[in-house]
């Protein structure tokens, strides 16, 4: 036994490997001392300082100074805890913010560049649709309980006595006046035959009194004042809000993107379930 | 002289609506009760959509059901509150959250495990002790009941749009006597609202809601509190004593009226309108009856539960030198807890999630025989006895079914009800608070009808077919909702007119119902038909339209849209008004008959209907009353 020791002593290899774990006890050791370390320098009070200044407008005295940095420490122990526990995976709510936080450095990072002209236009001219004012009336109704005292009563406004219209016919629940109203809105108010009447199959001119068209409620004599029709919308006029579409749409597809690079550097495996 | 230019420069500034006049209200339709995935029973009920979800399917825009399918109104609202419960609001969707701290509340691992609907169930029973503070509860965290009421008033005041759509900030305010004697009102305010709302857990005493009330009104935040389901409240809502069984007096009275202005009538728990053992003489007033105390079994009594005898206690109260505690005027709402309500008979979703998502769990669709003998009728069928064992509270049980085949359910009484109405100058919050406040407000059981209601002396006949007929009743009369004072010597003057929804069935009839105090104290009602369609004249013996024959064919829910009216209107004096007795007169329209939803599911799933519902529905409008004051 005593001989193995002392050839064993003698054998440089054997010496070799007890310095190296020697090394690695001691890396370990100190290691595990800096994880137990808390750096306070002068660039981190300074830090301190001025959050404090910024809160009570003055600099903190040397007691309050020992507190903040006490504070801090306090909190910097407890973050390592949490992060030596795993929390960071577990809680839901770090979770959450961890990930809101590239959430939001996606969207930093994809600032919109300016389109030129022509391409803004021609972004505009493939969602014209959304920027459009769908055909609008301004209207005014007499209303009538039957057919045929709504033919006497546009006979007796085509006669001349249009100047009275409001007190003409019988009272009618809704408004006897719409502006600007479109087909929609129309149909949701008076019924959906009356609205395809108005805007389409007689499609109302503006020429006085007409009618009478028949609505849910019953007979209208109706004047048509004003037909807005379909307006395609105009580029110059609404330049600015459009830019602003573009550069909302663009930032979106460029943080889909940048997700979806994201998501293509992970492999997703999908474990199977044991059969009992 | 100089007077005068100044009231011609008014008169010519007035119409160019710097203040709008009288008639220039509009009847505004809208929803003043509903339950977000905020609500603790909501979210176990499956609904995860918040109040961006329910403000945008009030604007038109359709959201989904928990069970999977698009809910889509036929026309968007102008305003809508919502109305979470504001106990424990916002915990359960906390308690679901396992980082959170009330994650490891007693009943959180059930709410977070539970799939199936019996689960579902149970999970809601284990609540109850809470709610109904049995036990004590340390882990009730305030900070989320604050954060959520902050979440919730910032989306309202996101989605108020002045002039096209007004979203209130409200919460309901879920107290009741000891088993569920429902005492439930909703909390609406006319502006901005506190940082913490007033619930059931600081105290179930409603008189002490309405001192919170006045408190926060005189820092200028004015609300109101709006009561329902007293069809489910055992008699508690309009008892003639208070909470806790003092005499009403004169100051009960006004501090009740002064915060409880309005009254739901109907909603998708059942009409409190009438009950028919109270108005025996009243043919129409078996509709949407539900009979039940609010989760329970237990048959709700029938006096002080009902809107007309309420009426009538009031008025024998004001006799009695008590004031009156029960002037209030009439709205309807539909209390979903699925952040969107179902106002069509033929698109009903019902109210509770996935616990009464389609026909078979409704009761209105018969089970195949091997539902009916699986073990999940009989675990559904005992939903309130499960609640029972698991709370600790009595709950009663299921009468005998009368149509076996089909799950008896308390859900089978309940409907497509209702929607608010209210005759405001604009859209907008202010104006809005104030028609309720006004109580110039009307209630309908689901579809678009309008109503008004005009009183006076001098009010004439012939201004039904005069164009100017609002601007004249607003000058010489009153409008629903408001004090007539009587002239001796003299009988008021009515104006009654309604339109139809053009969306549903034409309108049969307008009445009048009338209530009085009599000489001898006693209170008396009667009901006159006051317009019928089809120019048909009412019988002056009955005081009853004749028959239109509107039929609906409950095979195929075919009606005949050609019988009934668009509209119909009515001048009306009281054949029997006495000098002395103070009264009050309200209007109720009815539409023709259609199909009820439980037949709508029964034709689209190729059954026959449950032959214990009703097969049709008469759908109908309710003004608030006009009191005469002596």
């Amino acid at each position: 036994m005593k001989q193995l020791l002392s050839t064993l002593l003698r054998d440089r290899l054997v010496w070799f490997v007890a310095f190296g774990l020697g090394l690695f006890a001691i890396d370990v050791a100190s290691e595990r001392r800096m994880e137990h370390r808390i750096l306070i320098d002068l660039p981190l009070v300074e830090k301190l300082v001025a959050q404090w200044e910024g809160q009570t407008k003055r600099r903190p005295n040397a007691q309050e100074l020992d507190a903040l940095v006490e504070g801090y420490i306090r909190e910097e122990i407890l973050v390592r805890e949490a992060r030596r526990l795993g929390l960071e995976d577990e809680d839901v709510i770090i979770r959450r913010r961890l990930a809101q936080k590239v959430e939001f450095f996606l969207d930093e990072n994809n600032p919109p560049e300016l389109p030129d002209e022509a391409e803004l236009k021609a972004w505009f001219e493939e969602n014209r649709a959304n920027y459009d004012t769908p055909a609008k009336l301004t209207w005014r109704h007499i209303y009538a309980s039957d057919e045929a005292q709504a033919r006497a009563l546009l006979a007796q406004v085509k006669a001349g006595e249009a100047e009275n219209w409001r007190a003409l016919g019988q009272p009618f629940m809704l408004n006897r006046a719409y502006m600007r109203q479109d087909k929609l809105e129309m149909a949701q108010i008076m019924g959906a035959d009356f609205a395809t009447q108005m805007f389409d199959t007689q499609a109302m001119a503006v020429d006085g009194w007409a009618g009478p068209v028949r609505s849910a409620y019953g007979w209208h004599v109706v004047a048509v004042d004003r037909r807005y029709e379909k307006r395609p919308a105009v580029f110059a006029p609404m330049a600015e809000k459009i830019a602003k579409d573009w550069a909302n749409e663009q930032a979106r597809i460029a943080k889909l993107e940048a997700w979806r690079a994201l998501r293509a550097s992970y492999e997703i495996e999908l474990v199977p379930v044991d059969a009992p | 002289m100089k007077l005068k230019t100044w009231l011609t420069a008014a008169l010519l500034i007035a119409p160019l609506g710097v203040h709008a006049a009288p008639e220039d209200r509009k009847a505004l339709f809208g929803e003043t009760h509903l339950h977000t995935n905020l609500s603790f029973d909501a979210f176990i009920f499956g609904n995860r959509n918040g109040p961006d979800e329910a403000y945008e399917f009030a604007k038109g825009k359709a959201i989904q059901h928990p069970a999977g399918f698009e809910m889509k109104m036929r026309v968007p609202l102008d305003f809508q509150a919502v109305t979470d419960h504001a106990m424990y609001l916002g915990m359960v969707p906390a308690m679901f959250d396992e980082s959170t701290q009330v994650s490891n509340h007693k009943v959180a691992s059930g709410l977070r495990t539970a799939k199936t609907a019996s689960e579902r169930r149970a999970a809601f029973g284990a609540m109850m002790p809470y709610i109904g503070q049995q036990v004590e509860d340390d882990l009730l965290d305030m900070s989320i009941v604050r954060s959520t009421w902050a979440d919730i008033k910032q989306a309202a005041n996101r989605h108020n749009d002045p002039g096209k759509f007004t979203a209130m900030i409200g919460y309901e305010y879920t107290s009741s006597q000891d088993t569920f004697e429902n005492l439930h009102r909703n909390v609406l305010f006319r502006g901005d609202a506190p940082a913490e709302p007033y619930s059931r857990l600081i105290s179930k005493n409603p008189e002490n809601l309405w001192r919170w009330m006045d408190s926060i009104r005189e820092q200028g935040m004015d609300s109101i509190a709006i009561p329902h389901n007293s069809n489910g409240s055992d008699g508690y809502m309009f008892d003639d004593v208070t909470y806790d069984g003092a005499p009403i007096d004169k100051k009960y009275s006004d501090m009740r009226m002064r915060n409880e202005p309005l009254v739901e009538i109907s909603q998708v728990k059942g009409t409190s309108e009438v009950h028919p053992l109270q108005s025996p003489n009243d043919e129409f007033a078996a509709f949407e009856i539900m009979p039940y105390q609010i989760a329970t079994w237990y048959n709700s009594r029938v006096e002080g539960s009902y809107i007309r005898d309420a009426y009538k206690r009031g008025l024998q109260m004001q006799a009695r030198g008590q004031g009156n505690p029960y002037k209030f005027g009439l709205i309807s709402a539909s209390d979903t807890h699925v952040s969107a309500g179902a106002f069509d008979e033929y698109d009903y979703w019902s109210k509770i999630g996935l616990v009464d998502a389609n026909g078979r769990l409704r009761g209105s669709v018969r089970l195949s025989w091997t539902q009916r003998l699986g073990a999940q009728v009989f675990r559904v069928r005992n939903w309130w006895t499960q609640v029972n064992t698991i709370a600790g509270a009595r709950t009663g049980n299921p009468p005998k079914n009368p149509a076996p085949g089909f799950l008896q359910m308390q859900w089978s009484s309940w409907g497509a009800s209702g929607l608010a109405g209210v005759w405001a100058e604009e859209n907008t919050r202010g104006s809005i608070f104030d028609a309720m406040r006004r109580k110039e407000t009307f209630g309908t059981s689901g579809p678009r009808m309008r109503v008004r209601l005009f009183a006076g002396y001098g009010l004439e006949a012939d201004w039904l077919d005069d164009a100017q007929l609002v601007k004249k009743a607003y000058q010489r009369g009153v409008p629903m909702g408001a004090d007539l004072k009587a002239r001796k010597g003299q009988s008021p003057d009515f104006l009654v007119w309604a339109t139809r929804d053009p969306g549903s069935a034409p309108l049969q009839r307008l009445q009048i119902v009338k209530g009085w105090v009599d000489s001898d104290g006693q209170s008396q009602e009667k009901i006159y038909d006051v317009a019928c369609a089809g120019g048909a004249r009412v019988d002056a013996k009955t005081n009853r339209c004749p028959d239109n024959n509107a039929r609906v064919d409950t095979k195929t829910c075919d009606y005949d849209a050609d019988t009934g009216a668009e509209e119909l209107k009515a001048y009306w004096q009281d054949p029997e008004a006495n000098a002395g007795e103070n009264a009050f007169y309200y209007v109720r329209g009815l539409e023709n008959p259609t199909c009820r939803w439980s037949t709508w599911d029964a034709v689209r799933a190729g059954t026959l209907p449950n032959p214990s519902l009703a097969a049709t529905i008469q759908e109908r409008v309710w003004s608030s009353p006009i009191w005469l004051e002596h």
